[in-house]
């Protein structure tokens, strides 16, 4: 949105005007603001030193590996930066055991078909052996034997990829460059006068 | 506390409770309003941040979800009551079979405020032939009151909550005292012209939201995060509105965390207060009034009447009828159709929901001539356009930078239609206590026995069809269908479980909401209404709040209570 942005300081002050009585009105921004940086900090004294929580270090390469084939880095960056595997790890954490098991043996199947297809470990292939084996799993039929439930597996990695990237700041900002969650003097709208009909 | 008796007790401090404090209060009435979950104040909610700030990005731990649902487990939302836990309230639904799904009662909040913290906003009154639908179609029963009855109240209600919308003149939605609309996004102008060439006229969704200032509340500044809460009280809610005007009467006392167990009577019958427990301490408290409003939310104020059972009211309160609990309705969704808009593919990425809202076609069936296999109607909901997170990347194919790139190109040009739909009340839809089971305070739960007639799957043939069809006429790509009916109280619209009527063998409340059986009862909130319309109900819900409250301060001056 291209409207006016109102300063959040003085967004406060005008909307103080309005107190009253039972209810004090002050913007909550510096409550979520204050969230923000305490995540922010959080998350780099991590960085240096992160270790997965649930997955092994070696499945957790290669699931880096596959979610940077998912969402790779173009001209904005990808999974593997935006460190997409650290959120999906984190989430699995606190799954079931049913649902830890099923993600687990999704991705030693993704080993598997690597060892049987091209005698290697999958991180160890070049990018487009990568690929063509992601592409082979994710137009795999459901519950198909030789890709062992591959397809399913497929879209839970995706789902779980899509989610962690387009919710990091290098998906929010970076990529889509969405420009909501911002305090606005007025409401735009539309500014194509060619998709507007005629009023009546 | 226990020996104070005051002039009435408002149980619940959502839409209905906290109008009903405004107004008795500034009839000079001293009210205790009772609030089951804690206070919350405006400056709690975490209105700007982003899924990132959040270990969970926002959705919460797996494992909270799995236990306590994925509403309470929300981040952004982070008191306890915004949304209840599951397992702190559970409910029992009785076996269901074929396509009929058992009823979800979701959405529930105990926190001041109520789901006034966290609603749709979207306000629209009903029609003057909602009111005596049954003598147009014959099914069910008119209500006891007429349009013109609550058309004052309409506008009163607009004043003072302060609505945005266009003046439309279509009688299906009659036009109110609006603020000045939002301006339409991209895809709601195409969606428009569409709209139009099949001969149905789309408007903005008419919302609680100032589009400037109004009696002393700031205007909406497009955050786009009204879910959360909102932390200037820019949107209608309790705790920013009508609480604060019933506190600066000086005749509100309001207790939180106190959750109510029955309504307790005298030696003969009448009402004299209410029993509670304290939901911290888990002691059983009760207070006196001389008279009672419920106000807790159609199923909760139900749930209390059931389980107020006395020598005097053997089958629970207000329940000679044996109509309490039965009639239970929800709007649902009657199909879904999601698409993209050739036009707006590869367009600029903006905030569209930032103004937290989209638009509407109201009900076109059933107005001059009748469909042959439904009565009744819905109206389609219009929404779309970029907003935080993409949820079309599940819908298109692929992986790679072509995904990556298609996800981006497509993320403003998404639009999503569904119908939302008036579901008939009938007797066999009900709830009942369930004896098995009882919450965290011990309290007995409901039983749901919820049946779709066969008017809502007619319903959803035609709406489903017309859905198509819109979206053909706006040229969309298509990503996504679904005909299928939303399950029961998935809009969390549920209505007609204390149903007013004009005969007490009929119905449980009079046009006043005053219980016929006991007349210093009243149940004020949605759970009055004995037919659902297709409009969404708050603004409805504050109407009769408000003229029932009227009444009420007008019947104790007089002492006929």
């Amino acid at each position: 949105m291209k409207g006016k942005q109102i300063r959040r300081r003085d967004a406060i002050k005008t909307m103080a005007v309005g107190s009253s009585g039972l209810v004090q009105l002050m913007a909550s921004a510096p409550a979520a603001a204050a969230a923000r940086e305490l995540a922010a900090a959080a998350a780099q004294g991590v960085v240096a030193t992160w270790k997965p929580s649930f997955l092994t270090p070696e499945q957790a390469e290669i699931l880096a590996t596959l979610a940077e084939l998912i969402i790779p880095e173009t001209d904005t960056p990808g999974a593997r930066s935006a460190r997409v595997h650290e959120h999906i790890d984190l989430v699995l954490s606190h799954e079931t055991g049913e649902v830890q098991q099923g993600f687990r043996q999704g991705l030693e199947e993704v080993d598997r078909l690597s060892q049987l297809q091209f005698e290697r470990a999958f991180v160890r292939l070049s990018p487009q052996r990568q690929e063509a084996l992601l592409d082979r799993l994710a137009n795999s039929e459901p519950d198909h034997p030789e890709a062992g439930g591959g397809h399913r597996f497929f879209r839970d990695l995706r789902r779980r990829t899509v989610f962690a990237y387009y919710t990091s700041q290098e998906g929010i900002h970076q990529e889509l460059g969405y420009q909501g969650k911002q305090v606005l003097a007025e409401w735009e709208g539309c500014p194509h006068p060619g998709h507007h009909g005629d009023e009546d | 506390m226990a020996q104070r008796e005051y002039d009435v007790l408002v149980v619940g401090s959502g839409a209905a409770g906290g109008m009903a404090a405004k107004v008795l209060t500034e009839h000079g009435l001293e009210v205790l309003v009772l609030e089951a979950g804690p206070p919350v104040k405006n400056t709690d909610f975490l209105t700007h941040a982003m899924p990132y700030d959040f270990p969970f990005r926002g959705r919460g731990n797996p494992r909270v979800i799995q236990k306590d649902g994925p509403l309470a487990a929300r981040e952004q939302t982070p008191f306890s009551g915004y949304y209840t836990k599951e397992s702190e309230h559970p409910y029992t639904n009785a076996p269901t079979s074929g396509p009929q799904k058992p009823y979800k009662w979701t959405g529930r909040s105990r926190i001041l405020g109520g789901r006034t913290l966290h609603w749709g906003r979207q306000s629209f009154r009903l029609a003057e032939f909602d009111f005596k639908a049954a003598s147009i179609d014959g099914f069910g029963v008119d209500w006891p009151l007429s349009y013109g009855d609550l058309a004052p109240y309409y506008d009163k209600v607009e004043d003072y909550v302060g609505i945005q919308g266009f003046k439309e003149g279509l009688p299906q939605i009659p036009d109110g005292r609006f603020l000045p609309p939002f301006a339409y996004n991209c895809f709601e102008h195409l969606i428009r012209k569409a709209a139009a060439r099949k001969g149905w006229r789309m408007t903005a969704l008419r919302t609680a939201q100032l589009s400037r200032y109004h009696r002393g509340r700031p205007p909406c500044h497009y955050c786009g995060s009204c879910g959360s809460g909102c932390g200037i009280g820019a949107f209608f809610s309790s705790i920013a509105v009508t609480l604060p005007d019933a506190a600066k009467t000086g005749k509100l006392t309001l207790l939180t965390d106190a959750v109510v167990r029955e309504v307790v009577v005298d030696t003969e019958g009448r009402v004299r207060g209410v029993s509670y427990i304290d939901r911290k301490s888990k002691m059983e408290r009760k207070v006196r009034a001389k008279v009672v409003v419920l106000a807790a939310g159609t199923l909760e104020s139900t749930r209390i009447l059931l389980n107020s059972v006395s020598r005097f009211h053997p089958q629970g309160m207000a329940n000679e009828s044996g109509v309490l609990g039965h009639y239970l309705t929800d709007h649902f969704t009657a199909g879904q159709v999601i698409g993209v808009l050739p036009e707006l593919v590869g367009s600029k990425i903006r905030n569209d929901d930032g103004k937290a809202n989209g638009s509407y076609i109201p009900r076109y069936s059933n107005l001059g001539s009748r469909h042959p296999k439904f009565i009744r109607g819905y109206a389609i909901m219009v929404k779309g356009g970029s907003s935080v997170f993409p949820r079309h990347a599940d819908l298109i194919g692929g992986f790679g930078a072509g995904y990556k790139k298609r996800i981006k190109e497509l993320h403003p040009a998404v639009v999503r239609v569904y119908a939302r739909g008036e579901a008939l009340q009938i007797f066999d839809s009900y709830v009942e206590i369930d004896p098995e089971v009882v919450d965290a305070w011990g309290i007995p739960v409901l039983k749901f026995h919820y049946k779709r007639t066969d008017n809502d799957y007619h319903m959803l043939d035609d709406a489903f069809q017309n859905l198509q069809e819109l979206m053909h006429e706006a040229g969309a790509e298509i990503l996504s269908e679904d005909k299928s009916l939303s399950a029961p109280g998935r809009i969390i619209h549920e209505m007609g479980t204390t149903r007013m009527g004009e005969d007490p063998r009929t119905s449980v409340l009079n046009q006043f909401c005053q219980a016929h059986e006991v007349s210093n009862l009243f149940v004020m909130d949605g759970g009055c209404w004995p037919s659902s319309a297709c409009q969404n109900p708050t603004e409805t819900i504050l109407a009769i709040a408000w003229r029932s409250s009227d009444f009420l301060a007008e019947q104790f001056r007089t002492g006929d209570l």
